[in-house]
């Protein structure tokens, strides 16, 4: 394997582990500061939303600032979607570096997500798209687009289910 | 089911009640199907969704599969969704263009217009076989208010804009906002599940009431983005007090408040950006210039929530969102809601449309999740305590003389009004008293 494929793989699996585990901050700080967090919603049998910007998405976020939003409501206590809050675990795979061009690196995983909580057990699979690019030498994802492979959703959906 | 009515409905005496069966009963379900949904208008899309000639959608309306096409003459049209020869549907995709529908079981094909086109073999068939009889079948009344198209299955009711009542003046508002009073449906939709009874979303969907208490985490990211999140209040104000909740007649009924939120059409607040400010501050110009000061106003800065009887929202607030719900079971429901702006909107205010779309509505956003918390922890609450726990109080307001706030629960009863006389065949004397 590569070093940059272990690099790239670490990094995935690290992400999935943070929001396992609830370590929020540290989960944040996987981000690039412009980071785009993007789930499309489904058009038709073949196509998701391919312009964020003007389609509706189930989630859009331009920046770290819009994950820090999320954390701030799971971390209040406040939110009762989120209290108590699902147990989940996700089961990466498939990994692989797609390309490298410039500063970036893009690459594709599978992931499944299994959730536990008040509905009982739940399980959802997607696609990731990611990139990467390296901040002060560290590796970073600089946005992820996760597409669920359901188009109609079994209720509300948060960072940690994605 | 218990013996004990619906509703209690005596507003002389204070008191309204909702038998808490109705929310849970599989055979209130079943009589629903066929006294409301069969019975009433019912959304069925959006103009803006099938705009060319041969554009169809496919999606289930009042139960039935159906297709929503514009024929090769331009023609709407409303069509179930099944093979006149031996049943299959004719068209399986969610959308698309086409000029005949095609049913792959035996090859019969239909045009757009619903004509049976063709049938493979149809010399093995006798004389009495007459094609002219055997076309698809369409919705026996299918028609539009402002481009929101709806369909009913009971060919004797009155017109659209006569069963619409009041809401026509709520819609208006809406569509107000365009330049050319043309909405669209913005590509992409949201659809999720939940497991509560359906009548539980109409009530959530506008009710002020649980705003506190239900999305202090949203109220508190708008207070830390700067939003000044105290409802407004003082003299001279479009609305009386801060907001009202209006029986409109059929069971529609609304709340309409004061904008404390933003709206990209036209109101701007801190969270939308520096940049956004000029874009919104020419929206409310073209409306003063359209419509007056006083209706500008109107439109510009105030929000309205209206249910259209009996599984419609148009949530007209710091972004509109279309939403319609169907029973897949007494304690299940399956949600479909889309984004609506002007067609004219530039890609700088769509932007701005669909952020606060995304931060307050949807499975992903930061109240949605929290209200199907609530329903369905009522879902859960009520469901096997119904022996012991009979009744829901759903008197607030009920004593007041006059109009009623949009924290009170007059739109809910006249919701549970108009229901309760579908569902008994009795008309209510009380809708009146109050």
């Amino acid at each position: 394997m590569s070093d940059l494929q272990q690099e790239v793989t670490n990094l995935i699996y690290l992400e999935s582990t943070l929001l396992d585990r609830r370590e929020w901050d540290e989960w944040i700080d996987l981000y690039t500061e412009d980071a785009v967090y993007w789930v499309p919603s489904w058009v038709n049998e073949e196509e998701t939303t391919d312009d964020p910007e003007l389609q509706l998405n189930l989630i859009y976020l331009r920046n770290r600032g819009g994950l820090e939003d999320r954390v701030f409501r799971i971390e209040s206590r406040d939110s009762y979607a989120s209290v108590p809050l699902d147990r989940t675990v996700h089961v990466v795979g498939n990994v692989l570096v797609a390309g490298e061009m410039d500063d970036e690196v893009e690459a594709t995983a599978n992931c499944i997500i299994h959730t536990y909580g008040k509905k009982g057990g739940l399980t959802r699979a997607s696609l990731y798209d990611f990139r990467m690019r390296r901040d002060d030498g560290e590796l970073k994802i600089s946005r992820k687009k996760i597409t669920f492979i359901d188009d109609r959703l079994e209720g509300p959906i948060d960072v940690y289910h994605l | 089911m218990n013996k004990q009515p619906y509703i209690i409905d005596n507003p002389a005496e204070n008191d309204f009640r909702l038998n808490r069966q109705a929310l849970v009963d599989p055979d209130v379900l079943t009589l629903e199907k066929s006294c409301i949904f069969d019975t009433c208008w019912v959304y069925a899309g959006h103009d803006s969704e099938v705009t060319k000639p041969g554009d169809f959608v496919t999606r289930t309306v009042a139960g039935r599969p159906v297709i929503m096409a514009r024929d090769s003459n331009s023609e709407m049209r409303l069509f179930l969704n099944t093979c006149r020869h031996r049943g299959a549907k004719v068209c399986r995709e969610r959308s698309g263009n086409t000029k005949r529908f095609y049913c792959f079981y035996h090859g019969w094909s239909y045009d757009n217009d619903g004509a049976l086109a063709a049938v493979p073999g149809d010399d093995a068939y006798p004389d009495s076989f007459d094609r002219s009889e055997l076309g698809l079948t369409e919705a026996p009344r299918f028609e539009q208010y402002q481009g929101f198209w709806f369909a009913c299955f009971d060919p004797s009711v009155p017109d659209l804009e006569t069963y619409l009542a009041g809401a026509k003046e709520y819609i208006d508002l809406v569509v107000d906002q365009s330049p050319s009073g043309t909405m669209e449906i913005i590509t992409g939709v949201q659809e999720y599940d939940v497991e509560a009874n359906w009548k539980l979303l109409v009530e959530n969907s506008f009710d002020d009431y649980h705003l506190h208490s239900t999305h202090s985490t949203w109220l508190e990211y708008m207070k830390d983005a700067g939003v000044n999140i105290r409802v407004p209040n003082g003299k001279g104000l479009v609305l009386p007090k801060r907001g009202i909740g209006r029986n409109l007649g059929n069971g529609h009924a609304v709340i309409d408040n004061l904008n404390f939120r933003g709206r990209p059409v036209a109101t701007w607040i801190s969270i939308y950006g520096e940049d956004a400010k000029p874009i919104v501050e020419s929206a409310k110009a073209e409306l003063v210039e359209r419509l007056g000061e006083e209706r500008a106003e109107r439109v510009a800065n105030t929000n309205r929530n209206l249910f259209v009887f009996p599984n419609l929202m148009i949530n007209d607030g710091s972004s509109v969102t279309v939403r319609t719900f169907w029973p897949a079971a007494a304690d299940r429901m399956e949600v479909t809601a889309w984004a609506v702006g002007p067609v004219e909107e530039s890609p700088e205010m769509r932007k701005v449309r669909l952020d606060a779309f995304l931060t307050f509505y949807g499975p992903g956003g930061f109240a949605t999740p929290d209200d199907v918390e609530a329903l369905m922890q009522v879902q859960q609450g009520i469901a096997e305590t119904v022996s012991e726990v009979p009744w829901s109080v759903m008197t607030r307001g009920i004593a007041k003389e006059g109009e009623q706030l949009n924290s009170d629960e007059l739109h809910l009863r006249t919701f549970w009004r108009r229901w309760n006389e579908l569902m008994t065949g009795a008309e209510n004397s009380a809708q009146a008293s109050e």
